[in-house]
């Protein structure tokens, strides 16, 4: 069985309704935790509490890139701001190096926040990052 | 071959004040055996490190530089290491040398030695060595 490194996993950003993307300079993707709400069922006779796995939530993802210096009306992050104003149902999809997990962590949802670059003295490159709650 | 220093040696040989102040040129590594104009300086790589993307792309290099400055006298010394730090000081932002897109760029640290020449001279190499650092993009 063959395992799987981060080097080489990139990702795309996209409306829902159409192909084009944008490939994002990203630095980490992560933060998804996918959970199921357990529904307390119990009588008030039972001794012990009842509980059933009711709603699943399909999480947040949390995305982190460098700053591109390409002209502010294309820049990822206007695009990725313009995402939160218009409520654009987006596509995130990461492609892993893995040779059989295309589809693995592919997510549905809207950008719920960005954060801008952090612009201190120092000799890292100005990143910012976006989450989104995923729907499906 | 460190390229941070290559950029460093193309700015300062064009900087206003060159030929006084180094008249003796910048070297890698250590100067021609011929040369014997001073003050002159040689400069080293001293770190490379590459901030890069998941994907591998590389967002930036930051290296560091270690430019000595060799004079006769300490005040020589001083006078061209001051030239030096003053020059690197005067552009620190984004500028383009030769092919290198340099980002940022500066003077961490100024330290002085004195080395005494294996040939029994009676004067000694007067060196004020300025790591200089700074990031590029390739």
């Amino acid at each position: 069985m063959a395992f799987v490194f981060p080097a080489g996993s990139s990702a795309t950003l996209a409306n829902t309704d159409t192909t084009a993307s944008i490939t994002l300079s990203v630095t980490s993707i992560g933060g998804v935790s996918r959970s199921i709400a357990m529904a307390d069922i119990s009588a008030l006779t039972d001794t012990v509490l009842v509980k059933l796995p009711a709603r699943i939530d399909p999480g947040q993802v949390t995305v982190e890139c460098y700053l591109d210096d390409t002209v502010t009306a294309t820049n990822h992050l206007t695009i990725i701001r313009a995402r939160v104003t218009n409520k654009t149902l987006s596509l995130l999809s990461v492609n892993l190096p893995g040779a059989n997990i295309d589809t693995l962590c592919v997510y549905t949802g809207y950008v719920m926040s960005t954060t801008d670059p952090t612009v201190a003295l120092g000799d890292d490159v100005l990143k910012f990052s976006f989450n989104m709650q995923i729907t499906a | 071959m460190s390229q941070l220093g290559q950029a460093i040696r193309t700015y300062l040989t064009g900087y206003t004040g060159y030929a006084a102040s180094l008249p003796g040129g910048i070297s890698p590594d250590q100067a021609p055996q011929a040369n014997t104009a001073q003050p002159y300086a040689v400069y080293q790589s001293g770190s490379r490190n590459r901030q890069v993307t998941t994907s591998g792309l590389v967002a930036g290099t930051t290296e560091s530089v270690q430019l000595t400055v060799i004079a006769t006298t300490r005040v020589q010394a001083q006078t061209s290491a001051q030239w030096v730090a003053e020059a690197i000081r005067a552009v620190p932002g984004r500028q383009t040398i030769g092919t290198l897109a340099v980002q940022q760029w500066r003077v961490d640290n100024e330290q002085a030695q004195n080395e005494i020449y294996a040939d029994g001279s009676d004067e000694s190499a007067r060196m004020i060595t300025l790591e200089i650092t700074g990031s590029y993009t390739e």
